[in-house]
Parts: structure tokens; sequence; C-alpha cells
């Protein structure tokens, strides 16, 4: 009797600290709207910003220097983190190659996202002369995620069963064709959906673009890519913690909603992806 | 069936792609060096310049001082293993508990659901738990310990606690799930219930994968930027008590960054600090890989 | 006189370092059923693999002697593979159908060498637009050509004509295999191996297999690996006894059987082992 009293005790105990983890990410999100839903309407969406004089302006240029830090960012991590692991999986023979790579890897997304801001600003924004950019920010936050494109495209490419690189082999296509029309098609959808996850987080990050390019303090919108631009989570971040005006704390409030709703899309779209693509795939 | 004109094509064609994808690899392996490349040689200039002992153990950091500049980063390591301490002390047990019920007692549907929505918090931005810390936690822990305001190591390390939460979880769980199902089933068959079942037989199975789970959490938390930047206080003296503001090596690097000049021993000094975080969470890292892969 | 097909010359294999097969001479002839017996790991499979080259992917297979097909040794260095294996078919073990539908398992292997829809259908074909069964059947289009008669050859045709669209992987194991057969016969090959091609079916399905391989010989020359040696008795004009990675014994299957030359393949044949 004793023994099932424990067990009950215990059970409850587990049971209850998942429950709370659900509980904490409804308060956070709660807590975030009741800051923060009094201050978004269509202007604050969708005006400039004005400094002065906040509540006459808008969030607009940090959403837009999100979606352009995005857009880069997959592309650039996308074509690189596929290639590589094409290349691990497919081309390479050497297993002592793979397995330094993939140890490599797996560390390097473990890396604290300061310490990658800081390999920005010495690589993109001084060596390469970029300066403190979109560009630059784009090209640091593309390598903060290689990590895990590639982990995510490995594992895909890897669950593609051998018997199928065989049967095409054997039909009398080339290796290249094989990848093309075979493998890739059945890896995509898995790397996609690991790759929006990591692409969503890197949205998410401030670190990273405090000083390779982000900026409170812009009048114009970033035409090019060499310009300063604003983004999301650092205009959070100066209006929590620098900015003077009394409705400071509720325009950050605003902004920091906007960006969980924009990577909490993101990832949970990613997230309901990946489970109606396993429960279709036949293999 | 032998080598003739159009067949240079048919080669071409192969060849091309094993290339391009080869560069590409080339070109992510060179990044992904580099970095460190980078930073250790920028970094190893500061440790000649100040000298190891002068570096690590001394207290005072102020390198921005006219007269008498101090690069001793002793209490900035000592803020970002406090935080990492209190952190690790909630989020672990807290994780572990979570993974124990998804991984041994939730019902398959309950499992389903809940497993996405604990990584979900993992997709909270840190810079939204350090604004909810300042508006919500620092006054409450503020009230408190009466203090006049709550941005110290312990307002801190329970938003990181939170934020780690869902590595040390999935982690966990991967590596109780992973425990093969006829261990499970001969322990039950011997009449031991579902707890005791857990308790010695799968924890123990699964040791390696949770020590690994649990470093993780530590390489986690001690590269956590943002909630530190906001909620600890940024204070650089020796902290005495959790309820001390403290600047871990994180903030540090973050705050000091923007005004520094490129070239200056303070530029390499931060670099430096950034040596200290990327050697920690790469070892960090790496004996964690080798937990969770030994066979 | 039956016609040679393949014509094996001391052929050796070596597996890191461990010989598979040693020393075999071996014809196989043109339009007749051969059937290659023996037990496990007696080398069997890796005398399948090399006439179609499949040993290169392997890792750590060593191949070494001639094997002359329409006279030229295709062990030869030169050899152009992707022409060989367009010529030498292969059927395997498990049915391993692409994950893909059942018209463009069978359209692949013509697909992959340039012969394509005209552009219009390829074009349509990005927006799911599939040109129903009536029109497939009239059409000249060599692609559809090509997938009804293999469909047809293969005995596959009425079970699918309703669901050419469809995944691959909704047919039965027996059909799936019946599928990869009539892929690996749409283009137009001259040989066709399969190793052990009915050991994970039924015997309703093996048997519908069976009766196709009959009605392909008149066409195509086949090789089958075999476990059972029932099978083997149905099936196949010629047998290829091998044991320890030697040939110990080759000729006509009725003579094998009734009348083998060696004690041990008398043994094999009788079940005794294996």
């Amino acid at each position: 009797m004793k023994n099932n009293l424990r067990e009950t005790i215990y059970f409850l105990i587990f049971k209850t600290s998942a429950f709370l983890g659900i509980f904490i990410l409804l308060l956070v999100l709660l807590l975030l709207f009741i800051s923060g839903y009094s201050v978004i309407d269509w202007t604050f969406l969708a005006s400039g910003w004005q400094h002065r004089d906040i509540a006459r302006g808008g969030i607009f240029p940090a959403i837009l220097g999100s979606i352009y830090l995005g857009i880069g960012v997959t592309l650039i991590s996308f074509s690189l983190g596929v290639g590589t692991a094409v290349f691990l999986t497919e081309y390479n023979k050497n297993n002592l190659t793979r397995r330094i790579f993939q140890l490599t890897i797996r560390n390097l997304a473990g890396v604290p996202s300061v310490v990658y801001g800081l390999f920005g600003l010495a690589v993109f924004v001084n060596f390469f002369s970029l300066g403190t950019s979109l560009l630059a920010a784009i090209l640091t936050l593309s390598i903060m995620t290689l990590p895990w494109i590639i982990t995510a495209s490995v594992e895909a490419l890897e669950s593609v069963p051998q018997k199928f690189r065989e049967s095409s082999l054997a039909l009398g296509a080339s290796h290249w064709q094989t990848i093309s029309k075979i493998i890739l098609p059945a890896a995509i959808p898995g790397s996609i959906t690991g790759g929006v996850i990591a692409i969503a987080r890197a949205l998410g990050e401030t670190a990273p673009i405090i000083f390779v390019g982000a900026t409170f303090y812009l009048s114009n919108l970033p035409s090019s890519l060499f310009d300063k631009f604003m983004a999301l989570p650092y205009h959070t971040f100066i209006l929590a913690t620098q900015h003077s005006s009394p409705l400071a704390t509720s325009y950050a409030a605003g902004t920091a909603l906007v960006l969980i709703l924009l990577t909490f899309l993101l990832s949970l779209g990613a997230i309901i992806l990946r489970y109606y693509y396993r429960k279709k795939k036949d293999w | 069936m032998t080598l003739g004109t159009d067949k240079l094509v048919q080669h071409l064609s192969e060849s091309l792609p094993r290339w391009l994808f080869a560069a590409t690899a080339a070109l992510t392996v060179i990044l992904l060096i580099s970095i460190f490349i980078f930073l250790f040689v920028t970094g190893i200039n500061a440790f000649g310049s100040i000298g190891l002992k002068e570096f690590f153990w001394g207290t005072d950091w102020n390198p921005a001082s006219f007269h008498t500049p101090s690069w001793g980063i002793f209490s900035l390591i000592l803020g970002s293993l406090m935080v990492s301490f209190i952190s690790l002390l909630i989020s672990v047990p807290f994780g572990l508990s979570i993974a124990i019920y998804l991984a041994e007692i939730a019902p398959p549907k309950t499992r389903e659901t809940l497993k996405p929505v604990i990584e979900m918090i993992a997709s909270i931005p840190s810079v939204v738990l350090g604004l909810l810390g300042l508006l919500f936690l620092a006054p409450i822990t503020a009230g408190l310990f009466g203090l006049s305001n709550g941005l110290n190591a312990f307002t801190a390390s329970i938003l990181v606690a939170v934020a780690s939460l869902p590595t040390i979880t999935s982690v966990s769980e991967d590596a109780l799930s992973s425990v093969t199902y006829k261990f499970r089933e001969a322990s039950l068959a011997l009449g031991a219930t579902k707890w005791v079942t857990i308790k010695k037989a799968v924890i123990p199975a699964a040791k390696s994968g949770l020590v690994a789970a649990i470093m993780l959490g530590l390489g986690r938390v001690i590269g956590e930027t943002m909630i530190v930047l906001m909620v600890a206080g940024n204070s650089r003296a020796l902290p005495s008590s959790f309820l001390d503001s403290v600047q871990p090596m994180t903030a540090t690097i973050a705050i000091e960054i923007k005004e520094v000049v490129i070239g200056t021993l303070h530029w390499q000094s931060l670099f430096a600090i950034g040596l200290v975080l990327f050697t920690i969470t790469f070892i960090v890292n790496f004996l964690a890989d080798l937990l969770i892969h030994k066979k | 006189m039956d016609k040679t097909a393949i014509k094996i010359e001391n052929l050796n294999v070596w597996y890191n370092g461990l010989q598979a097969l040693k020393n075999v001479d071996l014809t196989i002839y043109q339009n007749q059923i051969t059937a290659l017996i023996g037990a496990s790991g007696s080398g069997k499979s890796s005398l399948l693999r090399s006439l179609n080259r499949m040993l290169d992917i392997t890792p750590n297979a060593k191949v070494d002697g001639r094997i002359l097909f329409n006279g030229e040794n295709i062990l030869s260095q030169n050899t152009d593979v992707i022409a060989l294996r367009r010529k030498v078919g292969m059927v395997f073990q498990n049915p391993t159908p692409f994950p893909k539908s059942i018209f463009d398992n069978i359209a692949y292997g013509l697909q992959v060498q340039g012969i394509n829809k005209k552009r219009l259908g390829r074009f349509l074909g990005m927006f799911n637009y599939k040109t129903n069964t009536e029109e497939i059947e009239k059409s000249q289009n060599p692609i559809n050509l090509a997938v009804v008669k293999s469909l047809k050859e293969a005995a596959l045709w009425e079970e699918v004509r309703d669901r050419l669209w469809q995944s691959a992987f909704r047919l039965s194991g027996g059909q799936q295999q019946r599928l990869c057969i009539a892929r690996a016969i749409a283009v137009r090959p001259e040989i066709l191996l399969l190793d052990e091609p009915c050991s994970e079916l039924d015997p309703i399905s093996t048997r519908k297999i069976e009766e196709l391989l009959i009605n392909l010989k008149s066409n195509y020359t086949i090789v089958i690996v075999t476990h059972n040696m029932h099978q083997a008795k149905r099936l196949s004009d010629y047998v290829g006894f091998f044991y320890l990675g030697r040939l110990l014994e080759f000729g006509r299957t009725k003579e094998i059987f009734t009348n083998p030359s060696q004690p041990i393949t008398n043994e094999y044949v009788r079940g005794d082992f294996g």
C-alpha cells in the first residue's frame, strides 16, 4: 500500500510538472498580450517609426527589416546547408571526414549567439568591409543557422532508404539523376520542416544583430543590402531598456507581441507540417 | 558501350554537380572553422598583453577606465556561474519530471500534443522573456526580498531556467524513450511497480543520456545573453549573494562591443571573453555528444 | 543449340578481402530462364550483381575476371555502366517502388534516358493534371506507349488501369513486385536479373510472378536467384548450383534435378541442407 501511495504522489508530481510547462507558455503569451495589445492598431503596424513622439509612429520598418532578414537567411543558409548535407551523405565516401563534420556541426549549434555576433563583426563588418549593414547581419545569422539546417537535412537524407538508390541505379540512372529525381524530392520536406524552426529562432535573436547592423534611429526604410536596418527583437530591446518616453514599455510589449506571433506562427507551422509529413510518408 | 564523344557530356553532367556540392561543403567548413580562428587569433593577443592570471583571477573589470584600466573577468565568470547554477537547480528537476511524464506515463495522444508545446517554449525569443522579467518578475522579486529593484542574478536565473527547459526536457525524453522496451517488460514481469521500474531500471539505463541533457542545459544557460542583459542588473562588482546584480560574460560582450574601438586591447579582450565562452560551450557540447552517442 | 547471351569467364569476387566467388565459368543462354541455386552465402547473389556492375556501389567489393556480353567484356574500365544497366535490368528481393505514382514509377527508367513527355505534358504535370486512362491507352506518346505496354506484359494493367496516378505504395506486396518487374522491362532490356523476387511474397503472388516470368521468356533472357528448389524446378531451363563460392554444377534443369553428377548437388536438391 505504501508503495502505491508513493507512486501516486510521484506520478502526480510529474504530471503537474508537464502541465506547469504548458502553463508557463500560456502565461508568457497572456502577460505579453495584456501589456501590449493596447498599442496595436493599424498605425502601429504600418507606419514608419517616429522617434520623438512614438505614439504617432509605428513599427513597420522593424517588421520589414525582420522579413528581409528572414528571406536573406533562408536563401543563404538553405543553399549552403542542403548542399553541404548532400555532399556529406551522397558524395563523401570517407567515414572519418563525415564523423568530423558531424561532430563539429553538432557542437557549433551550441555556441552562444553573442559569439556569432562577435564573429560577424570581425569578419563581415570589418574584414570584408561590409560595414554595419543588412548584408552583414544576414550573413551572421546564416552562419548561426547553418548547423541546424545541415543537421536537419542530413537526417532527412539519411532516412531515405538505400533500396531507392539501388533500384534507381539498376535502371540505368546516373548518380546525379538518382539524387535529383528520387533522393532530394524525398528528403526535402523533412529538411524544410527542420530548417523553418531554425529560421524562426534566428528571427528572434537580438545579440548577433546588435553589433552588425541593427539600429534604432532610422528615418527611411533600407533600400540596399548595405544599409542599416531595424528589426523587431532589437527594437523591443531598446524600447524596453533605453527609451525615455513613458509609453516605451507598452510599445516594447506591443513590438514583442508582434515578434512572438511571427516566430510562433513559423514554428507552429513547421511542427504541424512535420506531423502531416510523417503521417503521409509511405516508407 | 565504350566511351565516345557524347559520353563526355554525360561525364560532365555527373562531375559538375559533384564539384558544386563539394565546393559548398568546403565553403561551409571554412566558415565554421574560421569562427574559431578569428576568436582565437584576436583573443590570444589579449591573453598575451594582459596575462592569464590577471585575466582570469582579477576581480576588477574596468577596461574603459582612463587611468588604470583593469582586466579581471573573475566577477564576470562568477556572474555567469551564479546564474547558471540557480537556473539548472530549477530547470533540471523540472525538465526531468516533464521528461519522465512524457516518456513513461502520458498516454500516447497526450504525449503527441504535449511534446510540441514544450518545444514551442524554445521558440520564445529571449528578448521577450527579458521584457516580461522587467515588467513582472523584477517587481515581484523586489517586493519579496525588500530590494529597490529586482534586477539581480536570482530574477535572471528564473527566466533563464524557462529558456533552458525545452533543451533539458527533450534530450532527457529522448534518452528515456530509447531505453528498450524489453527492459521495462522484464522489470514489470518480475512484479515491480511502474514507478520502481522507472526508478531502478529505466533511469539508470538512460543515465548517460540524462547527464548529456544536463550538460546541454549548462551550455544553453551559460550562453544566454538577452535575459541577463536586461534583468541581471549589470553590476561589475564582485557579487556576494544571489540577490546582487551581476554582469555575466555574455552581457559584458553585448554591452561593451558597441563602444569599443577596433584593434584596441579592449576590443581584443572582449574577443578573449568570447573565446572563453566558445571553449566552455564547445567542450560541454562535445562531452554531451559523446555521452549521447556512446553505445 | 541455344544461343549464348552472356559468357562468364573465371569470375572471382571478394568482399573486404574474403573471397565470395571462386573461378566461376558459366554461360547464360538467350531467351532461357537460368536459375542460380545454393545455400545462403554460396555466392549466387554476388554473381547476379556482377552481371550489371551493381557491385560497383558495394563498398569494399573487388571483382576479377571476364564477363562477355554483346562481344565486349563488361568488367573493363571502359564500359559505359549506365548503358549496360539499361540492357541488363534487375529486380530486387523486397519490392522497392519509388515514392511516386504507379505511372511515374514505370516511366522513370525512360525519363532518365531523356525520353520525356512533350513540354506541355510536363508543364501540366506540375499542376497535377493527369490524363485519364483512355487517353493514355490511345496515346502515341512514347512514354505512354511504354508504360501501357510494360504494365500489360507484367500482367498488371487490368489491376491498375484505374489508379495509375495513385501512390505505388498502395499496392499489395505481390502487385508491387510485379510493378518493379514492369518498371525494369519498360526500358526494354535484353537481360532481366531477379534476386529472390518471391521470397517475401505469399504463394498466390508467387504463382502469378512465376507465370509472368515464363511468359516473358520469349522476349527476355532471365536469370533468377532463388532459395526455393521447387521454384527452380518449375521455372527454369538451366540451373547453376553454387556451393561455398564455387559453381559446383551447371546444366539443364531436368538433368540436374533427376541425375546430378555431384553428390552434394544431389543432397541439396533433395533438401538435405540449405
